[in-house]
């Protein structure tokens, strides 16, 4: 793990949460202790879901090469995000926490160019 | 002694040299070139922060083309250093220094753009070792004017560079970003090559730029260095704030944690230097911005680089002959 202290404070900042993530026909489930992240069944979690996320590959990578912002991107619909306001709050915190992760782990470089370049195929 | 190209090299060769150690934790280490071609202007790094590698290759064609280029992260095992000498090989992306000549080869893995570079030092080297910061010591070496030669290759389009001006500089150290420090670290080059001028500028303050930590002026006349103004005969003013026609951040991801279109830039920075019947003065014009982000080692905050390119002009007289310069350069203003 190269950003120990930065997945500390993101399951603190999402602790008792789960968050649904699908990018195009993919979709993740991930629950949140204080100290950990387990992956979850997607039917099974269904009703548990705090926070969903809806988005697909094109939006990613527009938003990693700073083609659009966030705001853009749920705005022209091409990001959903659903749950109540409060828990939307939370998720945005959780986010800012995976970003500063994200930018901080030097092997994020090469997930983001396979990201990009199983794409192409 | 008069300095000739051989001259040249072994002081480059000699001061200039990697440093990053085996065991690089806190450590930073970054080689940085600028190109001021006639229809491109072009950023190439090769850096260490720790043990991560990265390259950084930017360009723009023509004044008003946008930005292009990334900042690329290097796998380790495709990266090998010698320390002691100038002789980088970043996977592909390679940096020599080689025939006298810093030789620079960098294509980019996920954007259309590659470059080969020979550069040429036109002027003596400055080393400035252990300007303190809170953290620990920065170091830099700068080579205010290079003349550059090559080839840059946007999207497969070819554009040569053939005698552009250049300069570089070359900062190690281990330090924080994040840290209680800023910078606004200068350079121009005069448009006319047969003006004989070159310049360069640091100003080391604290991160809420109420304390100077260390200044100076740095005058070169043709390969030797003609003056330095240090601190107490050198100020400094920043006016107005500049407006940008485009914000350009790199790398791109990090505009999601640096949304914001605004900035300190100012319009316009003054520079006046009076010692020992010495006395210059010049002003820097802002024409665009492109902003390097970082993210800080100890917290999780940013650093801004502003990369700012603009127009200055500098006249006065030292040691009773006239200096007068005018062309384009960049300022470097660090923003926590």
């Amino acid at each position: 793990m190269e950003a120990p202290w930065i997945f500390s404070a993101l399951c603190r900042a999402l602790e008792g949460r789960v968050v649904e993530i699908s990018v195009d026909d993919e979709t993740l489930v991930l629950g949140f202790s204080a100290r950990d992240y387990v992956e979850l069944s997607a039917p099974e979690a269904h009703s548990t879901v705090t926070v969903r996320l809806a988005t697909d590959a094109a939006t990613i990578l527009r938003l990693v090469d700073a083609e659009t912002t966030l705001v853009e991107a749920v705005l022209e619909g091409r990001l959903e995000l659903r749950g109540n306001s409060r828990e939307l709050v939370v998720f945005d915190d959780g986010l800012a926490l995976y970003l500063g992760g994200a930018v901080r782990c030097p092997a994020f470089g090469g997930l983001l160019h396979d990201f990009r370049h199983r794409r192409k195929v | 002694m008069k300095v000739t190209k051989e001259v040249l090299a072994r002081l480059v060769e000699g001061s200039g040299h990697v440093r990053k150690p085996t065991l690089a934790q806190g450590f930073k280490e970054w080689l940085h070139f600028c190109v001021l071609g006639d229809e491109v202007e072009l950023l190439a790094n090769f850096s260490f922060m720790g043990d991560v590698a990265r390259v950084i290759l930017l360009a723009r064609v023509g004044q008003d083309g946008p930005w292009l280029g990334d900042v690329e992260t290097i796998p380790s095992e495709q990266v090998r250093h010698e320390r002691g000498r100038i002789d980088l090989d970043f996977g592909h992306n390679t940096l020599r220094f080689r025939d006298g000549a810093f030789e620079l080869s960098l294509l980019l893995s996920d954007r259309p753009l590659a470059l080969r570079l020979r550069l040429e030092p036109e002027t003596v080297p400055l080393l400035r070792p252990n300007t303190p910061l809170d953290s620990g010591p920065i170091h830099w070496f700068v080579v205010p004017r290079l003349r550059a030669h090559g080839v840059l290759d946007v999207g497969g389009e070819r554009h040569r560079i053939e005698g552009a001006r250049a300069y570089h500089d070359h900062n190690w150290g281990t330090f924080a970003w994040g840290d209680d420090f800023g910078w606004q670290w200068g350079f121009g080059l005069p448009d006319d090559p047969a003006s004989p001028f070159s310049m360069a500028l640091v100003r080391l303050v604290d991160r809420g730029r109420a304390r100077d930590l260390g200044h100076g002026l740095f005058l070169w006349n043709g390969a030797v260095q003609q003056r330095i103004f240090r601190e107490g005969e050198l100020f400094v003013r920043a006016r107005g704030l500049f407006t940008p026609k485009r914000f350009t951040k790199m790398p791109r991801v990090m505009a999601l944690l640096a949304p914001e279109r605004t900035t300190d830039v100012p319009e316009r920075i003054s520079i006046e230097a009076q010692a020992h019947g010495d006395h210059v003065v010049g002003e820097f014009v802002p024409d665009d911005l492109l902003q390097i982000i970082l993210p800080n080692d100890r917290d999780l905050g940013i650093t801004i680089i502003n990369e700012v390119s603009g127009t200055y002009h500098l006249e006065g007289r030292v040691g009773g002959a006239p200096v007068e310069m005018e062309g384009r350069g960049y300022f470097e203003l660090l923003t926590t």
